[in-house]
């Protein structure tokens, strides 16, 4: 039944214009700038850009974009079905509130790991298309082979998808709190710019701050494309383990606060 | 006749305010049942506590004997179709297309999804976008949603609200219709004492969230209480509005 109820949350969300132009813009603006950073000649040898750099840059810009993108529609979720009126008529039917959520959870993380991947391949095939992948070498030594830098590349999406999780348990928690679509969007925005905002400020220190590794294993990849240190450990470790205990916090406020919440207007 | 619902001590209180104060009354099978009141009378908040939109302060509901509120899980709302207040559905989606993800849920398959659009006559417009219904359109959808799997007791909250006599006619008729084939039990909420009276075989009139009445419609005697204690009800409403 959840997955019947994710697949109907998709058909909800892209018979909508905005669910598709959100995502075209999306990778628009993460190819254009692609595409003029590798036609931009290199001022000396050492600045010249390697694939996984590139790569590493593309799908940080296209993450960062696919945050706000994710805060706007999970914010929607639930704001759009009080404001329609559609929450009663999805309450009478026989299916918990828990299962209701659960599916609007599935379809937002479906629509994360869909934009992650499309952002990764897009910057993919750019980064193919124009300086290549080629083996990662300074000043004429081969630091990481082709293969090597896929694998990393890889794998940095894999790490990723998991640290958007919270990140769409939040959206939805801050559209339950608004009957009002606008106003829901509008919260959701600023959370976005508070978090893009903290991880500025806190890029070198507080390694508590979830938000802070969503963008770190791609800019890894990024240092790697840099022929500099690669170190995974701090995302294994603080990323996934404080983005789990923040997915699960979230999810328990979620689901408390549906099963309790009035729904009479 | 078994009841196929029966409520007992139901109230809800906001705060000082009792919305619904110590209600108690019952729907036999086939019966039709109508809550009558003036605006604010506790019809409504009725409804969504039996519909589970909200949680009662107190009392119990059970539906063909099994209990209803606070219960955990949802499998016993799966023989109660309900409209409350108005028929919502996702603007976006064809009427079609809006039936068939509740057919889904229902585990009803899309022949009967068809057989009610037929039944409602909204097969020719079935792809047609919901938000470029009628109003009367839309009303006609709602009644497909909540007949769609059959249940044994439907739930109606204002059905014709907002809509000329001609179309509440064919409502009305509508809904005699379905629920005659189909057998099924109707408790219809109104502030309209002529939809009561068209609709329903008793009336159970409120007022502050109490019972005042409770009167078979059956005879003209019995219509004619329900009639004169509304009016009662409404004067005095109209004289307080009139002195504020």
């Amino acid at each position: 039944m959840i997955l019947e109820l994710a697949r109907q949350e998709a058909i909800k969300l892209f018979s909508q214009r905005f669910a598709w132009a959100l995502p075209v813009l999306v990778l628009a603006l993460q190819a254009a700038s692609m595409i003029v950073t590798a036609l931009r000649p290199p001022e000396t040898s050492l600045d010249a850009l390697s694939g996984p750099q590139l790569w590493a840059d593309g799908v940080g810009l296209g993450l960062r974009m696919s945050v706000f993108l994710l805060l706007v529609v999970g914010a929607m979720s639930f704001s759009r079905e009080f404001s329609l009126g559609t929450a009663k008529t999805m309450l009478v039917l026989p299916i918990p509130r828990r299962h209701w959520l659960a599916g609007k959870l599935v379809a937002l993380l479906a629509l994360a790991a869909a934009l992650l991947l499309a952002v990764a391949l897009l910057a993919a095939v750019i980064v193919a298309a124009t300086v290549g992948w080629g083996p990662v070498a300074r000043e004429g030594v081969v630091l990481y082979t082709t293969g090597q830098a896929l694998a990393h590349a890889a794998a940095a999406v894999a790490v990723t998808l998991p640290l958007l999780a919270p990140l769409c348990a939040c959206a939805l928690l801050v559209g339950l709190h608004f009957s009002s679509s606008g106003a829901a969007v509008g919260v959701a925005v600023l959370l976005g710019l508070v978090l893009e905002t903290a991880v500025n400020l806190l890029d070198s220190g507080a390694r508590f701050v979830f938000f802070q590794h969503l963008p770190r294993a791609i800019l890894l990849v990024g240092r790697l494309g840099r022929g500099l240190a690669f170190q995974w450990e701090p995302i294994l470790t603080w990323g996934l383990g404080v983005a789990a205990v923040s997915f699960a916090v979230f999810v328990a406020w979620l689901a408390w606060r549906l099963e309790r919440m009035d729904i009479a207007q | 006749m078994a009841d196929i619902l029966r409520v007992e001590g139901l109230t809800k209180r906001y705060g000082a305010f009792e919305a619904v104060a110590d209600l108690s009354f019952a729907v036999a099978e086939r019966e039709v049942l109508g809550l009558l009141g003036r605006n604010g009378a506790g019809k409504s908040t009725t409804i969504k506590l039996l519909c589970n939109l909200i949680r009662p302060t107190a009392g119990q509901a059970w539906l063909a004997g099994q209990p209803i509120l606070g219960v955990r899980g949802a499998e016993h709302r799966r023989g109660l179709g309900a409209m409350v207040e108005a028929p919502r559905f996702y603007p976006q989606l064809s009427g079609r297309r809006n039936l068939e993800l509740l057919a889904r849920i229902r585990g009803v398959d899309g022949a009967r999804v068809q057989e009610m659009l037929e039944t409602v006559g909204l097969a020719a417009r079935a792809r047609e976008r919901f938000d470029r219904y009628s109003m009367g359109m839309k009303q006609r959808l709602g009644l497909a949603a909540v007949f769609l799997h059959r249940p044994g007791l439907i739930i109606l909250d204002e059905p014709t609200s907002g809509l000329d006599p001609v179309g509440r006619q064919q409502i009305h008729d509508l809904i005699r219709a379905l629920s005659r084939d189909l057998g099924v039990s109707l408790l219809v909420c109104s502030h309209h004492f002529s939809e009561v009276e068209t609709l329903c075989g008793r009336a159970l009139v409120l007022d502050h969230g109490r019972r005042v009445l409770d009167q078979s419609l059956a005879g003209p005697e019995g219509i004619a209480a329900v009639k004169a204690k509304f009016q009662e009800l409404t004067a005095e409403l109209n004289e307080r509005r009139e002195s504020a």
